[in-house]
């Protein structure tokens, strides 16, 4: 009986397993075979050891781009964090009209990212709407798209947007979970409303507060919709993320090798913090 | 009482704020896609095009767009069929058949939904190559077809279920698979709906994967078709967002009909990334 259960559970199993094993994990394994290779499509792959690691270290072109997916990123979560969370504990506040609220709210989300980007490209263009708002509180216009000073800010500015929109809903669920008794208990003590954001709200938060904060980090290294659709990675390479580099060095360098090797980077980096998500949702699901 | 009435004000109006700010691209979107290239640019926010539909019937003469919604309808299913089923009989497995052997293998559950497609494409492209599936459907759509979140939700909620439940099934001597189907399938619908509309919104929103794969016009997603159109030579923007409004059409109609399962489905791809 009992060994018939077990062998039950690996024949529900088994499809799955097989599928992820197929396009999840032999394809990290290759990558990390081709990332010790030199490999144009054209030729048979040269084993060349790490050499396409110690090359990162002066790859002017990848050091680039780390910095630029960093300013990316940080910029990206920072603002949109502190947003969400203020209008995600708004919404929890209120009773009959919060449904309409967050519907309306959410919509952004519910944008195909491709259409969200034509959406921006169209309004940065230098004579689409946000320049004429500039221009009628008296500020000339901005080359947002074709100038690499502004191109990262036009981006960043973009996805405070569409990423507001969804961290907000994610906050308001953790919102709704808080014990209504501890805010009971802080006003009859007297608290003020800062009072008891520092010493309640954040507190009770925190698991809610480092998800989204993995999450958007997550969710910032591997944008890629944006960036190619609107700049493509320029002017200048001031938009080109990891994952654009990734994607020109492989397929219109032809450059397996080292495309692999900047994939690598980016796996590492999505894996830590996968490890941190995991730990803290295995951590809130026990609780 | 003055006071919490003023506090009320003054959070609808930060509320009303923002939501006007979340609207305003969609709306300018919708009110673009009727307009002319020259009113589209003449600054004049609020005023209603003359354009008709114009630019959507000049869209569509200029690239095959439904069939481009039909590629991404066929992806889009194929990955939800894919999801549900796969996900149920392993979510089974992993909640109510656990053993040292399954253990092990939810780790590889974990791992695959941690690992971004971002850093895979290359070996998957030199994989589906050797399969012969370059610019094929099934090149497109089955690499990315299974969502291992929705492995991950289905066994959270198959966990919930009670188990006498199940050991009624067994004593009536049903074998685990007429227990799954005919015990634990219909106790799952809510999840299954909330799961398929995750992986829906993953597949609609698909871009690089089925960038790096096609090359033929006719099997591009309405995302890659979308972009194509848009760096074709002389493409009027007014044209750019009547596709743009018309790629989120089928996004706005599952919305509108199972809106609650969209939030809720938000919420659990936070386990996703």
């Amino acid at each position: 009986m009992v060994k018939s259960r077990k062998n039950w559970a690996l024949i529900f199993i088994a499809p799955s397993l097989l599928y992820l094993a197929l396009f999840q994990l032999y394809p990290v394994l290759y990558a990390v075979y081709i990332s010790f290779h030199k490999y144009d499509l054209m030729s048979p792959p040269q084993f060349v050891g790490i050499s396409n690691y110690i090359r990162l270290a002066s790859d002017e072109q990848f050091l680039r781009s780390l910095w630029v997916t960093a300013f990316y990123v940080f910029w990206t979560i920072v603002p949109v964090i502190g947003l969400s969370f203020i209008l995600g504990g708004l919404l929890s506040t209120l009773n009959r009209s919060r449904g309409v609220w967050r519907v309306l709210l959410y919509l952004p989300s519910i944008l195909p990212f491709v259409s969200v980007a034509l959406v921006w490209k169209i309004m940065f263009n230098q004579r689409g709407p946000i320049n004429d708002a500039l221009n009628t509180v008296g500020v000339a216009s901005i080359p947002w798209l074709t100038n690499s000073a502004y191109a990262p800010w036009a981006l960043i500015f973009m996805s405070w947007w569409h990423a507001t929109s969804y961290y907000t809903i994610i906050f308001l669920a953790g919102f709704l979970t808080l014990p209504r008794d501890c805010f009971e208990a802080a006003r009859l003590d007297g608290a003020g409303l800062l009072q008891t954001i520092r010493h309640i709200t954040i507190p009770l938060m925190k698991p809610t507060i480092v998800l989204v904060v993995v999450l958007a980090t997550v969710n910032g290294l591997k944008a890629f919709v944006f960036q190619q659709v609107l700049t493509d990675g320029g002017p200048a390479n001031a938009t080109q993320i990891l994952t654009i580099l990734i994607y020109k060095t492989a397929f219109s360098y032809l450059d397996m090798g080292r495309a692999s090797t900047y994939s690598i980077v980016l796996f590492g980096g999505i894996m830590a913090l996968g490890l941190i998500q995991i730990w803290l949702i295995s951590g809130r699901r026990d609780a | 009482m003055r006071n919490a009435r003023t506090e009320r004000i003054a959070v609808f109006a930060f509320l009303a704020i923002f939501t006007a700010i979340a609207l305003f691209p969609i709306v300018w979107m919708l009110g673009a896609s009727f307009k002319t290239d020259k009113e589209l640019l003449d600054g004049s926010l609020w005023s209603f095009g003359s354009a008709g539909i114009s630019n959507y019937v000049k869209a569509f003469s200029a690239r095959p767009f439904l069939r481009y919604l039909l590629n991404s309808l066929l992806a889009a299913g194929v990955s939800v069929v894919i999801t549900v089923v796969l996900g149920v009989l392993a979510g089974y497995g992993f909640a109510k058949l656990r053993n040292q052997y399954t253990e092990i293998i939810w780790i590889v559950v974990l791992a695959s939904i941690m690992i971004p497609i971002e850093s895979i494409v290359i070996p998957l492209f030199l994989q589906v190559h050797a399969f012969g599936w370059h610019d094929t459907y099934a090149g497109i759509i089955l690499p990315t077809a299974l969502n291992a979140a929705g492995i991950f939700i289905l066994r959270q909620a198959i966990q919930s279920i009670p188990n006498e439940l199940l050991e009624a099934g067994r004593i009536d001597g049903a074998s685990e698979f007429r227990i799954l189907r005919l015990i634990v399938v219909p106790l799952l619908a809510p999840s299954i709906v909330v799961v398929s509309v995750l992986t829906f919104s993953l597949s609609w929103n698909s871009y690089l994967w089925p960038l790096i794969i096609t090359s033929t016009d006719s099997l591009r997603t309405l995302p890659l078709g979308m972009a194509a159109f848009q760096m074709t030579l002389n493409t009027k923007y007014s044209e750019i967002m009547a596709v743009s409004t018309f790629g989120t059409i089928p996004m706005a109609i599952l919305f509108v009909s199972l809106q609650r399962y969209f939030i809720d489905s938000a919420i659990g791809s936070g386990i996703k990334g």
